[in-house]
């Protein structure tokens, strides 16, 4: 083609063409281009690029680990205070009022649980909670 | 914009705009020089991507700037010597230079050596990942990761 024609073409053509599927793309491009890409790194951050870097993390890893972890130590709390504080007392005699404070204490423990998941699972990197060292 | 968004931006694009050279160009060889002039391109104005909103018709823009400047340079029977007279002293940026001098030594690997870098460096694998891969020993993974770092240190 001529630069005029060149010129001349719109995006919409050019468009048209890069989806052209008559026109074959030799094999082992993509690999020739990502040697550009990697290349491109190597350039810019040196051969120290080829090191092994860990990923950033979550701070505390999945829950899933930690979960089986923090059960038996609240069970063994639960039990030292059981044992160390004494019979529980009564709050009070209805079983009505008894059991909403029952319900807006577990409420409490949920929400401080979900509270805490989240800014645990928040990769520390990203959490605007932790400020950058 | 970030070496990882400029791969997973515009690396993808390079089928597509193959395409275009070759139609605009008529010739495999040519085609594919463009395109990897154009990436070199990019990359060195890499600070600059940031403002780009489509990344693809940016990178057609370019592209067809590229073909047009090869085609005038095919026509041009004598480029030396206009062109020596024509050029700054300072010559190409020290970027491009650098990526030049690094590409240079990164095809002259060996197919699996720069089969290792993209899995590292452009797909983002760890040693352990690439390992489970390739089926080689991580251990015999770190040896090679070593053993190219050096090779590259002395010639990058």
């Amino acid at each position: 083609m001529k630069p005029e024609e060149i010129e001349k073409l719109s995006l919409d053509e050019l468009l048209r063409i890069a989806d052209d599927p008559q026109i074959t793309v030799p094999d082992g491009l993509a690999d020739r281009l990502q040697d550009i890409a990697s290349s491109a790194l190597l350039a810019a951050r040196g051969p120290e690029a080829l090191d092994d870097q860990p990923r950033p993390t979550q701070a505390f890893g999945h829950p899933a680990r930690w979960l089986w972890g923090a059960i038996p130590a609240v069970a063994l709390a639960s039990l030292a205070i059981a044992l160390l504080g004494g019979h529980p007392q009564p709050l009070t005699p209805e079983a009505e009022a008894a059991y909403t404070e029952l319900e807006r204490t577990f409420l409490s423990f949920s929400e401080a649980l979900q509270s805490g998941y989240e800014t645990f699972s928040t990769p520390y990197t990203d959490n605007p909670n932790i400020p950058s060292i | 914009m970030t070496p990882e968004e400029f791969i997973s931006l515009y690396l993808p694009l390079g089928d597509g705009l193959y395409r275009v050279a070759y139609r605009v160009l008529g010739s495999r060889q040519e085609a594919e020089d463009a395109v990897q002039d154009l990436y070199i391109k990019l990359w060195v104005d890499l600070d600059s991507l940031d403002s780009i909103r489509n990344p693809q018709a940016w990178s057609m823009t370019l592209l067809r700037n590229l073909c047009i400047d090869r085609i005038r340079a095919r026509g041009d029977r004598h480029p030396a010597v206009t062109l020596a007279e024509d050029l700054p002293d300072e010559g190409p940026p020290p970027s491009s230079e650098r990526l030049e001098k690094t590409l240079a030594a990164v095809r002259a690997l060996p197919a699996k050596s720069r089969e290792l870098l993209r899995l590292h460096l452009v797909e983002g694998l760890s040693y352990q990942e690439i390992a489970q891969l390739t089926g080689q020993s991580e251990l015999a993974l770190r040896v090679a990761f070593h053993r190219l770092k050096n090779k590259l240190k002395s010639q990058i």
